[in-house]
């Protein structure tokens, strides 16, 4: 099964990389956002109880949503292999089916962690200095939220049938999940009732994690009240119960 | 011990919702036999297929590869198997070679096999020099033989086929047959298709319809068991002939707007049935697989499949359902 797990994460790999148009793409547009919104709400945005600028606290959010971005639509490819017959062709294979979700989720995860690093390494630009902790804590978190919404991702892909159902169940359910997870905006300076449902965000943990990894594992960060600890417990629980829920999907027959 | 059959089914049957897609069907596949499944859109072929390579359960019965159960041992059965489905399942964006390492790391053929497995697949599907190639540079034909290698890369004990030339012109049909061909040696074959030059090219044909098995036998001893001569009518009325016909104690069956006739003396009825009934045309020819079909279906071979096709001769959709 290792075997299979790898030559599909090998797939996953070759096909992104083969497809110029993606690879920019999930890079253009965070930094599109970052530089319109960052130089746009420069003056305008200050962080509560922190003196860090909008650009420097939009930064981790970028890299959050190149993951989130990549990770997503890396699972556009179960939908795709399931027109093109590969999917089935992998069905009928002695592999069990978690060899697939592994593939699959590896595969992405894979991607959406080395696209981030390319959006991470600005940090030092903006004032961020990780370190060498930092940047690996930063490295977890990103992965952590790659595994997740991979596996979230697998999840949604497996029951639908065509590509542009995909883009538009993402569409509605990405951006908010994104811009409601400390990523965009802080929870200490939002009302009570958007802050609470930003702790109930599963991604807002990861996230978390990934600002004390970039601002180099200080004792609490710009706007939120969430330790490391708590970042990184629920992260990696999130990210396991959604791999379990991706395997128990996949044991379902197909439509 | 004898080996097992690379296919058996006894009994099997499957429905959606309240519509019967297979009724009881029980025939088999030797362990190196090549059988043609055939029969219209909707008689259950591609159902059969599917319960096969263990995508469905079966409703009723029970279905067997090389001995395995599968329901059972689906996993088991899965490793028996290898599956060519009606369109290639192979990425555009993958290199032939590239798709055959998958394939051979999904199939767990040992690392050591690995490179030699897939020359020799290349090889025989004619690829060997098209191996960095990526797939979607490959025309049609190419592309079906690449997916047949990838089918076939294993060794199966048995391949189960779907129609797996639609689409092909002629030249690509006979290369992929002649690949098909030289892989006669590694195991059973079952191939779906609804043409009748290829079923002339299996050990054994099984004619499903309405879920049912109609006809199951080699092609020459079906055609045979027609009799000698097929004397095809041309008829404004074709149901009325055939039952003028039959009245008189001729083998007698509308297909679609003829009629065919079974006889041994077909030649010599020629002028009378001129004569005696309301008759345009008339063509004599020696029994083929194409009027087993229309015998045992009711409509001719690639017939388009409407269901007044079926009830205009008699032989209503609903019957064995």
């Amino acid at each position: 099964m290792t075997d299979a797990v790898l030559a599909l994460w090998r797939r996953e790999i070759l096909v992104f990389v083969r497809d110029r148009a993606r690879v920019v793409g999930v890079l253009a547009q965070p930094l599109l956002f970052w530089v319109v919104f960052g130089f746009g709400f420069a003056e305008s945005v200050t962080i509560p109880g922190s003196d860090a600028g909008y650009l420097q606290y939009l930064l981790p959010g970028m890299v959050a949503l190149t993951v989130l971005f990549t990770a997503i639509y890396s699972t556009l490819s179960v939908v795709e292999d399931r027109q093109s017959g590969v999917l089935q062709a992998v069905l009928v294979s002695p592999q069990p089916r978690a060899a697939v979700v592994l593939g699959v989720v590896s595969g992405g995860s894979t991607l959406a962690v080395g696209q981030a690093a390319l959006i991470g390494v600005l940090a030092p630009f903006v004032g961020l200095a990780p370190g060498l902790a930092g940047a690996a804590v930063a490295l977890l978190a990103c992965a952590l939220l790659a595994v997740t919404f991979c596996a979230l991702g697998f999840v949604m892909a497996w029951r639908l049938k065509t590509t542009r159902a995909y883009h538009a169940i993402m569409n509605v359910l990405l951006i908010p999940v994104w811009l409601l997870s400390g990523a965009f905006f802080p929870e200490t300076g939002a009302s009570a009732a958007v802050a609470a449902v930003m702790r109930l965000n599963p991604a807002t943990y990861g996230v978390g994690l990934l600002r004390y990894g970039l601002h180099g594992l200080p004792d609490a960060i710009p706007g939120s009240r969430l330790g490391l600890g708590v970042c990184l417990m629920v992260s990696v629980g999130v990210a396991a119960v959604s791999v379990a829920l991706a395997a128990r999907v996949a044991q379902r027959p197909e439509a | 011990m004898p080996s097992p059959a690379a296919l058996a089914a006894d009994g099997l049957g499957f429905d959606y919702g309240d519509q019967t897609a297979l009724g009881t069907v029980t025939f088999a596949v030797g362990p190196s036999e090549r059988v043609g499944l055939l029969g219209r859109n909707g008689s259950g072929k591609t159902t059969l297929l599917r319960i096969a390579s263990t995508r469905l359960h079966p409703a009723r019965g029970r279905l067997q590869i090389a001995g395995l159960d599968v329901v059972a041992d689906p996993a088991g059965v899965r490793r028996q198997l290898g599956v060519v489905f009606q369109s290639p399942a192979l990425d555009p964006a993958l290199t032939c070679r590239e798709a055959l390492q998958m394939q051979a790391a999904l199939v767990a053929i040992p690392r050591a096999q690995r490179a030699e497995a897939i020359d020799r697949a290349l090889a025989d599907a004619g690829l060997a020099d098209r191996a960095g190639a990526r797939i979607g540079t490959l025309s049609g034909g190419l592309a079906r033989r690449l997916d047949l290698a990838r089918g076939l890369l294993h060794r199966p004990a048995l391949a189960l086929l779907d129609e797996p030339t639609t689409g092909l012109d002629p030249v690509a049909r006979q290369d992929f047959w002649a690949f098909l061909d030289r892989r006669r040696g590694d195991g059973a074959q079952l191939i779906a298709t609804h043409l009748m030059d290829e079923a002339e090219r299996c050990d054994r044909v099984v004619i499903l319809d309405s879920g049912r098995v109609v006809a199951d036998g080699a092609p020459a001893d079906l055609a045979a068991a027609l009799g000698r001569d097929a004397l095809w009518l041309d008829a404004p009325d074709a149901d009325a002939l055939a039952g003028a016909l039959r009245a008189q104690g001729d083998d007698a069956q509308a297909v679609g707007d003829r009629v065919l006739v079974r006889a041994d003396d077909a030649r010599q009825r020629v002028a009378a049935l001129y004569d005696r009934h309301d008759v345009r045309g008339v063509s004599i020819q020696p029994p083929t697989l194409a009027d087993v079909f229309a015998a045992a279906v009711g409509v001719a071979p690639g017939a388009p499949p409407n269901e007044s096709a079926i009830t205009a001769n008699g032989a209503p959709s609903a019957t064995g359902r």
